[in-house]
């Protein structure tokens, strides 16, 4: 049977056909990405860089921590001072006395 | 129902794989025949197709009409085979227009003689093969794409990135040179 010149073409090179199936397969694009594949995605390619800033960020609290120095102990919280030992306590400190005695700083 | 190459584009838009599959398969032979056909090297065909799904698949959206993926995955696939050839040869440019500049004005060979719908025989077929194998890369470029994928002038000057009166000057050189050739094969 005669063919056409465009057919006897495509038949003279049919026997390619396996290694254009798997070439066509490999091109092919993902048909959906999960969460996981994602994420996975989104560091894989990007480890060195990933893993340098968590050093980064490790030496810097530790730098934090090392200059900061030992915890201040908290300030004691005692009972609540009386009215009398308030009264007291202003005694000691002429308010009249202090103004006058700021009034004689030339 | 065959599903045409716009429909397939859709769908393959959307992340369905099966499209793809589709697409890439209608196109794979004609794809490899033409690479094969002008770089006389399979294996360097097979890089072409390689390169060229790899390319389309990445390069999608650069197709503004549906209608014209085959031309522009067969346009992806020259460059490719020319790529290929400045590696292989650094003698000039192989896809340069022909010196005389006797463009035809029109397209002067009827239907009859169309090497499109020419019915061969296996045997004629075959000495046609070594006679096109014979031609400059320029003018193989030009038939094989007339003849593989029936595109217009105007379709295989996009392809080949060249005027559309060189696209008619190389097939004109063409099939003048295989007269030639067939003649003095006799």
């Amino acid at each position: 049977m005669n063919k056409s010149l465009r057919d006897h073409l495509l038949a003279r090179h049919a026997a390619a056909t396996p290694a254009l199936d798997a070439l066509r397969r490999a091109a092919l694009p993902p048909a959906e990405i999960s969460w996981r594949e994602f994420l996975l995605e989104l560091f894989r390619p990007h480890r060195a860089a990933w893993r340098m800033l968590t050093l980064t960020w490790c030496a810097l609290i530790a730098f934090q921590l090392l200059v900061a120095g030992p915890a201040r102990p908290p300030a004691p919280t005692g009972p609540t001072p009386s009215p009398e030992a308030v009264a007291a306590l202003f005694a000691q400190f002429n308010a009249d006395e202090i103004t006058s005695r700021i009034a004689q700083i030339p | 129902m065959a599903f045409t190459d716009p429909d397939l584009l859709q769908a393959a838009r959307q992340y369905a794989p099966d499209a793809w599959d589709t697409l890439l398969k209608r196109h794979q032979l004609p794809l490899y025949t033409y690479a094969a056909e002008l770089l006389r090297d399979d294996t360097a065909a097979l890089d072409v197709v390689q390169e060229t799904f790899a390319a389309a698949v990445r390069h999608l959206s650069s197709l503004r009409d549906d209608r014209k993926f085959a031309s522009w995955l067969f346009g992806i696939a020259h460059q490719k085979c020319v790529q290929h050839f400045r590696r292989v040869r650094r003698d000039g440019d192989v896809f340069a227009p022909p010196p005389a500049d006797d463009t035809p004005d029109d397209w002067p060979d009827p239907e009859a003689s169309d090497p499109r719908v020419l019915l061969l025989r296996r045997e004629a077929a075959e000495e046609c093969f070594t006679l096109v194998a014979q031609l400059p890369a320029a003018q193989r470029s030009a038939l094989l794409l007339h003849v593989l994928e029936d595109f217009s002038l105007d379709e295989i000057a996009t392809i080949t990135a060249v005027p559309l009166g060189t696209v008619k000057s190389r097939l004109h050189h063409a099939k003048r040179a295989l007269r030639q050739l067939v003649e003095a094969s006799r």
